[in-house]
């Protein structure tokens, strides 16, 4: 028990608590004018990798058991941390076409690999494999209904058609196969003009 | 003590850049034997309320059902009451439920327990959230599609008296009491006239969250000050479902407007044979895509999946430039009633005719 009139040193005085609101509000201040980017993945440094086509069930995806004009999600660039693995900038969808635009043969230009991201709104398209009439199959996004070509990635309907280009062609991933035929992702290059820019687009060749 | 009140400090500080975010959740089906929902499944203050109430009941020939609700502040309790009618010939029961409606009303702004008794027996509890927005959540469901990923699909009400657009939809998933993972979208027209409604399509990409439970709510919209002119009349023709079980939606989009549209686009929602259930939200656009003035497009539009039951189409169409005047179905019976009526007269006529030539 603190004897009456002496000092309790490890008392707050109402002085520090003001020097610590006016410490804390300083902070606040300049917060904004730090440049948090660079604490960020920042993909013109990261170095892009070759990466196995995992799919969902975590096999190596395989150019002769893939089915014709299906879908897969997979992801691109993989890391340690599966939290951070379900990040739509790390999603793609994996097609192989359907047979009338050339998926029935057994190489890598069978498949496509788009960015899930809708260049419209950024929300997630898929490819709907209609199969009742050749011509129907293509992506779809649900939000405002932007349609894409699965042969080139190029919005063939709704919003993100109207959008100038690049910002109207999907980025994609090249693949290649190893002796085995699986399927692996080559190292991609993040330009426009090259593999495109995910959320942005990609400049057709 | 020094530490303590910094962090006090700090969180206060916080506090005035980020406010509370208030989650609101849809109400939560209860798996079981008697069950309550509502249609909408979050409606907001302008919208009219259904109560569905599912009885289990193994004499449904053979009992009248009374139905009554009771409001009192946020609680709402709903009475069933069963009455066994004297002498009634009972025969065995296709199914085991009686489906019971009841009007409910507008509700105000809040979140409502709901209490099912029947016969004077709590059977169910759920909680119903009435949003103060704008934008009802009509209903929901799940669906797996052809390559096997998950679905959260719904059709969602523009209440307001005015045109909305990127109108936003929160979907979160739980485990227990937890919130797992939220996912935001928008709804697949661009444009929500007033009363007029769209579907969403959310795709599950992460398989441990396909079989989570899952609310929906409106999260936000814009107000669309764009005066935009309303001339698309859509008429929905018939809905089937292929050999395949494709579901299909066909009709016709006319531009009834002065000026001619592109993209025009058709959205339906396939609720199924109770009405309370969403199977699918699908989209196309008429071919061809644009319609001059006065001119009119077919659309066919194909579902994600085989649709096993019989579905019911709620479908919306718009383009940038135009959105939609009104909507009809034409009766499925409509055109084969023509013919045959059309068939039947030119028999009748052609044989009056036969008669006055043989018998002149």
């Amino acid at each position: 028990m603190a004897k009456q009139g002496a000092i309790d040193r490890d008392a707050l005085t109402r002085r520090d608590f003001l020097k610590l609101l006016g410490a804390g509000g300083l902070a606040l201040v300049f917060t904004p004018f730090i440049d948090w980017g660079k604490y960020m993945p920042n993909p013109d440094t990261a170095v892009p990798r070759r990466q196995q086509v995992i799919l969902s069930d975590g096999t190596h995806a395989n150019v002769n058991t893939f089915p014709i004009n299906h879908q897969e999600i997979i992801t691109y660039p993989s890391t340690a941390d599966p939290v951070l693995n379900k990040e739509a900038f790390r999603q793609w969808n994996l097609i192989r076409l359907p047979a009338y635009l050339g998926g029935n043969v057994n190489d890598v230009t069978a498949f496509r690999v788009y960015s899930v991201i809708c260049l419209h709104l950024w929300c997630m398209w898929k490819y709907v494999p209609v199969g009742e009439k050749n011509g129907n199959d293509k992506g779809q996004c649900p939000c405002h209904g932007s349609m894409y070509d699965p042969f080139s990635g190029k919005a063939i309907a709704g919003p993100a058609s109207v959008q100038a280009s690049p910002s109207n062609v999907l980025p994609i991933l090249d693949l290649e196969t190893d002796a085995e035929e699986n399927l692996w992702i080559k190292p991609p290059v993040w330009n426009v003009n090259k593999n495109g820019v995910i959320g942005y687009g990609r400049n057709l060749a | 003590m020094k530490t303590l009140l910094l962090l006090i400090t700090v969180f206060l500080s916080l506090g005035t850049i980020f406010t509370a975010t208030n989650l609101a959740f849809s109400q939560e089906m209860q798996p079981g034997q008697e069950n309550i929902q509502f249609i909408p499944v979050v409606p907001t203050e302008k919208s009219s309320v259904t109560a569905l109430i599912q009885v289990f009941s193994l004499d449904i020939y053979c009992t009248n059902y009374t139905i009554d609700h009771v409001l009192s502040g946020h609680v709402l309790v709903m009475n069933v009451k069963t009455k066994t009618i004297p002498g009634g010939k009972c025969p065995m029961p296709a199914e085991s439920y009686v489906s019971l409606r009841q009007g409910i009303g507008q509700l105000g702004f809040g979140t409502y327990d709901v209490k099912l008794f029947i016969n004077g027996t709590q059977k169910a509890a759920i909680k119903l959230y009435v949003s103060q927005g704008q934008i009802e959540i009509t209903a929901t469901g799940k669906y797996t599609d052809k390559q096997g990923d998950a679905h959260i699909v719904g059709d969602v009400k523009n209440t307001a008296s005015y045109p909305v657009r990127l109108v936003q939809i929160d979907v979160s998933f739980v485990n227990g009491d937890e919130v797992v993972e939220d996912k935001k979208l928008y709804t697949t027209m661009a444009v929500l006239m007033p009363q007029t409604s769209s579907g969403f399509d959310l795709l599950v990409d992460s398989k441990n969250l396909a079989n989570m439970k899952y609310f929906v709510r409106a999260g936000s919209f814009l107000k669309d000050t764009s005066k935009i002119q309303q001339g698309l009349k859509l008429s929905t023709e018939s809905s089937w479902q292929s050999s395949s079980g494709i579901g299909m939606v066909s009709g016709i989009v006319l531009n009834a407007a002065n000026i001619n549209a592109s993209q025009v686009k058709v959205v339906c929602v396939l609720y199924d044979q109770t009405g309370t259930g969403v199977l699918d939200s699908i989209f196309e656009y008429t071919n061809p895509s644009s319609i001059a003035s006065g001119q009119s497009s077919d659309f066919v539009l194909s579902s994600h999946y085989p649709i096993t039951s019989q579905f019911t189409p709620n479908c919306n169409a718009e383009s940038p430039q135009l959105a939609i005047l009104s909507t009809e179905t034409v009766p499925e019976f409509a055109m084969p009633v023509i013919v045959f009526v059309a068939s039947l007269t030119f028999m009748i006529l052609f044989k009056k005719s036969l008669q006055i030539v043989n018998n002149p």
